[in-house]
């Protein structure tokens, strides 16, 4: 079906794929596949619903959230063989990949043009396409260009029953919105093996700057009086001395010592219609107590500014050897009221908790430090985590703004959801999975109660 | 059948009303036709069987609006003209073009979701939708997605339901992203004499930086009625119009950036026309006399001359609006009678070589029109479609007829 060159079944070579980013929870799996075709990833689908085992796909494994953890056991579908780019149209704005492709790949190959695919994970360097499709993946730049769905033009599907369709990339009325419902569907539903994917044109002019705050809040209310203001910036990210400190130990960039906080604002467009917003945001923080304001002063600047957000997590093994990311989402204008809880839990509860946030969606990551040989030290984290989403609840967000729900927050699905919403999702996947074999166990709940209707039919419905 | 077999009307005040009428509904197996502001009843299929209105309009309240978190949330009755003035109070808006006018409700343009020139650069209403209660076909309420910018948990119903013609589900309360008002709109046009020149010019636009709101190609006699539209295209049959919206500064800048790109591109300029006739251009929908047919060719971007060049030989007394950018075509043709579903299945072949798709929006309901005249061959997604149907609406009493299910 694959060759015995894309089948791994050697003890030592599955240990890779016993997790993903979430490394709290693990399991080897008895097999790993690698289809370098959709009909062959059809085929795998087709013999494990009939031998009804588990299916995980999996693409470059950088989830956060357990994702692609095989609890359970199944078949690990590994789609990190099918990075062919199929095809660039540049007059359609629009490039045709298969999903192993990695999203900075794409970046890369149209470095020589001014179109980009706007999705941008801070995992961009290893993520694929495929992955972001998954978990609908967001970035900094989501604020305002939106994320990975508002980008997927077209999707080839293989659903779990084995069936391959093709949706796009033209759209009509006659159909429903399929790749709007797959995509975040963390491959419980099926698995995305090519995509066409809407580009961007790259805006005429950045304004990159760092405001240095005394206080996490201070800066959030900033960032919630920009969006106020009626600023669409393309990127306002958090972050707090805790990670600052690892940054710095890391990159070196000169982030002051003594800084609480640092709010990272981006504007793009026109180079005439900056000068005024500039002005705005630079107001708008000094407003909120700002202390600093300081530009890019260059590309290479700039560069590096981000180089140091998008790798805050990984600098954070400078603070602890045992660590994960929690991602949190509420209204913009709670934010400072969310990251209040977020240290007020982790004093209660003697967690170490430094933040990075895309603050201009209402988004955070708080990273819960522990050491992983101290049972009480993760369990205490774990509850802090579970306690920190229960907030964002409580404060009308999500438990998951881009990460996915995985196996990391499937408990609190149940808190967000009421049976009937629930109900609603089951419906969903019995549909395109019928076997109940796309990645198990993930995602959703265990089905609620059966209806007065589904149990005189002897069936769920 | 037609809008008589529709005889009743009821009217709930609340979610709890419309979710009752329901459940009672699917106890006796009537129908349910899902009615707002009645400004596109008459597009897709004919109910088909009788049952009753079930009309939005009193669920029309603000439940919140966070104007500092860009969202907000209506019952889906709210018409789209008082959304628009609530939203402006807080220089707001949605970006949605209202392709049948003000008097459409949210709920209406959600259970469709029909596409507007501005979808090019804003996306549709399916990119605005971040939650929604909404209530089944055994009268059940659920609620999906929530009120934040960004959400992973679950799967994305919203977009599921949006656009589904209600034929899922009666959307009952939507929560919308919304986003700053810019301060100014613009429109240029061009009139073009030929496909080469309009692919060029098109290639030009599409390319560009500026990124416009809208890049429509117009043609036909429908828009010899627009006084400023008209002239435009004096000079030849293809109309172009482009739409750049921001700040007051930002737009000089942006139509400087394209004067730039079209010059380089050895491009004629376009001429600056009244802002008023967007409005005649996005709306056009609302305008044409109900006798007519409307249908919609979807292409690639880089086929829609090709889509043009073959309707004006296949239909040459039609009109249309082309989203160029975004590769659909809406076409009118003020009488009925001759498009029958011989015609529908000739152009419908003519566009697979282009892969296109035809669909057929509104049709005189007295003609005989299978389905699959209508909405074209059923599709390899047909089953999946079915199968949420049963399962969202087991007993078939929602909007049974209208959409691609058969009643």
């Amino acid at each position: 079906m694959v060759g015995a060159e894309n089948l791994i079944t050697r003890p030592s070579e599955l240990v890779v794929y016993e997790c993903d980013g979430y490394t709290l929870e693990k399991e080897t799996p008895p097999a790993v596949v690698f289809p370098n075709s959709t009909e062959a990833v059809a085929s795998v689908v087709r013999v494990c619903r009939e031998h009804e085992v588990p299916v995980l796909a999996r693409g470059a494994g950088t989830g956060l959230a357990g994702g692609a953890t095989p609890l359970g056991g199944g078949v690990v579908l590994s789609l990190a063989r099918m990075k062919k780019i199929l095809d660039i149209s540049l007059r359609d704005r629009m490039v045709h990949v298969q999903a192993g492709v990695l999203n900075l790949e794409l970046s890369s190959l149209l470095s020589d043009t001014h179109w980009h695919f706007a999705p941008d994970p801070s995992s961009q360097v290893a993520c694929t396409i495929g992955g972001n499709i998954a978990t609908n993946a967001g970035g900094p730049h989501t604020l305002k260009y939106g994320v990975t769905v508002n980008h997927v033009l077209g999707v080839t599907w293989v659903a779990g029953t084995g069936e391959v369709i093709q949706v796009g990339p033209e759209a009509t009325s006659a159909e429903f919105d399929w790749i709007g419902l797959w995509t975040g569907s963390e491959g419980t539903l099926g698995v995305a093996t090519e995509a066409w994917l809407r580009l961007t044109p790259l805006p005429l002019a950045h304004r990159t700057f760092r405001v240095i705050f005394q206080s996490v809040e201070d800066a959030c209310n900033a960032v919630s009086r920009i969006i106020a203001a009626g600023l669409i910036p393309a990127a306002m990210e958090l972050m707090d001395r805790g990670i600052l400190q690892a940054v710095e130990d890391a990159f070196h960039f000169g982030f002051p010592s003594e800084a609480e906080a640092i709010l990272v604002v981006e504007l793009d467009g026109i180079p005439i219609a900056l000068d005024e917003q500039e002005r705005i945001v630079a107001q708008l923080c000094r407003d909120c107590h700002a202390q600093e304001i300081v530009s890019a002063a260059s590309e290479e600047e700039r560069a590096l500014l981000w180089r140091c957000r998008k790798s805050a997590v990984g600098a954070v093994g400078r603070l602890s050897t045992g660590y994960f990311i929690q991602d949190g989402v509420v209204p913009r204008t709670r934010l400072p009221e969310l990251v209040r809880r977020v240290a007020n839990i982790g004093c209660e509860r003697g967690v170490r908790i430094v933040n990075v946030a895309h603050a201009g969606d209402g988004n955070i990551h708080p990273i819960l430090l522990f050491d992983e040989r101290d049972p009480d030290e993760v369990r205490r984290a774990m509850a802090a985590g579970r306690a920190i989403l229960e907030a964002c609840i409580e404060l009308g967000g999500s438990i998951t703004a881009e990460h996915g729900v995985g196996i990391e927050k499937l408990p609190l699905m149940t808190a967000l959801f009421s049976p009937d919403d629930l109900d609603v999702f089951w419906r969903v996947k019995r549909v395109f999975d019928p076997a109940n074999i796309m990645t198990p166990g993930k995602l959703l709940p265990p089905p609620p109660r059966l209806s007065q209707q589904d149990e005189k039919n002897g069936q769920p419905r | 059948m037609s809008q008589d077999a529709v005889a009743e009307t009821i009217t709930p005040q609340s979610i709890g009303d419309a979710a009752r009428a329901i459940a009672d509904a699917a106890a006796q197996r009537r129908a349910i036709y899902s009615v707002g502001g009645r400004t596109h009843f008459e597009y897709g299929c004919p109910p088909g069987r009788p049952g009753i209105a079930l009309c939005t309009t009193a669920m029309q309240e603000v439940i919140d609006y966070s104007f500092r978190d860009l969202t907000i949330t209506v019952g889906a009755g709210m018409r789209l003209h008082r959304l628009a003035e609530i939203l402006a109070q807080q220089s707001q808006f949605l970006p949605i073009d209202f392709v049948f006018g003000g008097d459409s409700t949210i709920g209406g343009m959600v259970a469709w979701s029909p596409p507007g020139p501005r979808s090019y650069r804003w996306g549709s209403i399916r990119d605005y939708v971040l939650g929604m209660r909404a209530i089944d076909g055994d009268g059940r309420s659920f609620c999906v997605g929530g009120r934040v910018v960004k959400n992973a948990a679950g799967y994305n119903v919203t977009r599921l339901l949006t656009g589904s013609w209600g034929t899922l589900a009666l959307i009952g309360e939507v929560t919308l992203m919304v986003r700053p008002l810019p301060e100014q709109r613009r429109l240029w046009s061009w009139s073009v004499k030929g496909p080469e020149e309009l692919e060029r010019l098109l290639s030009c636009l599409i390319a560009s930086r500026c990124e416009p709101s809208a890049i429509e190609v117009i043609g036909g006699t429908w828009w010899d009625r627009e006084p400023v539209l008209a002239t435009v295209g004096e000079n030849g049959p293809f109309r172009v119009a482009v739409v750049l919206e921001g700040a007051a500064r930002e737009l000089d800048g942006l139509w400087d950036t394209l004067w730039r790109e079209l010059t380089e591109a050895e491009l004629r300029i376009g001429e600056e026309i009244p802002v008023e006739s967007y409005d005649r251009l996005s709306g056009f929908l609302a305008e044409i006399p109900r006798s007519g047919v409307v249908y919609e060719l979807d292409v690639r971007p880089s086929r829609v001359v090709a889509g043009l060049e073959l309707l004006s030989n296949l239909r040459p007394r039609a009109s249309y609006l082309a989203h160029a950018g975004t590769g659909k075509i809406l076409v009118f043709e003020e009488s009925g009678d001759e498009f029958t579903p011989e015609v529908a299945a000739q152009l419908r072949a003519a566009v697979m070589p282009l892969d296109g798709r035809l669909v057929v929006l509104r049709f005189p309901w007295s003609g005989t029109w299978e389905r699959v005249a209508v909405w074209g061959p059923v599709s390899p997604t047909g089953r999946y479609m079915q199968g949420l149907k049963d399962r969202f609406d087991p007993h078939g009493i929602l909007n049974p007829g209208r959409y691609v299910f058969p009643p």
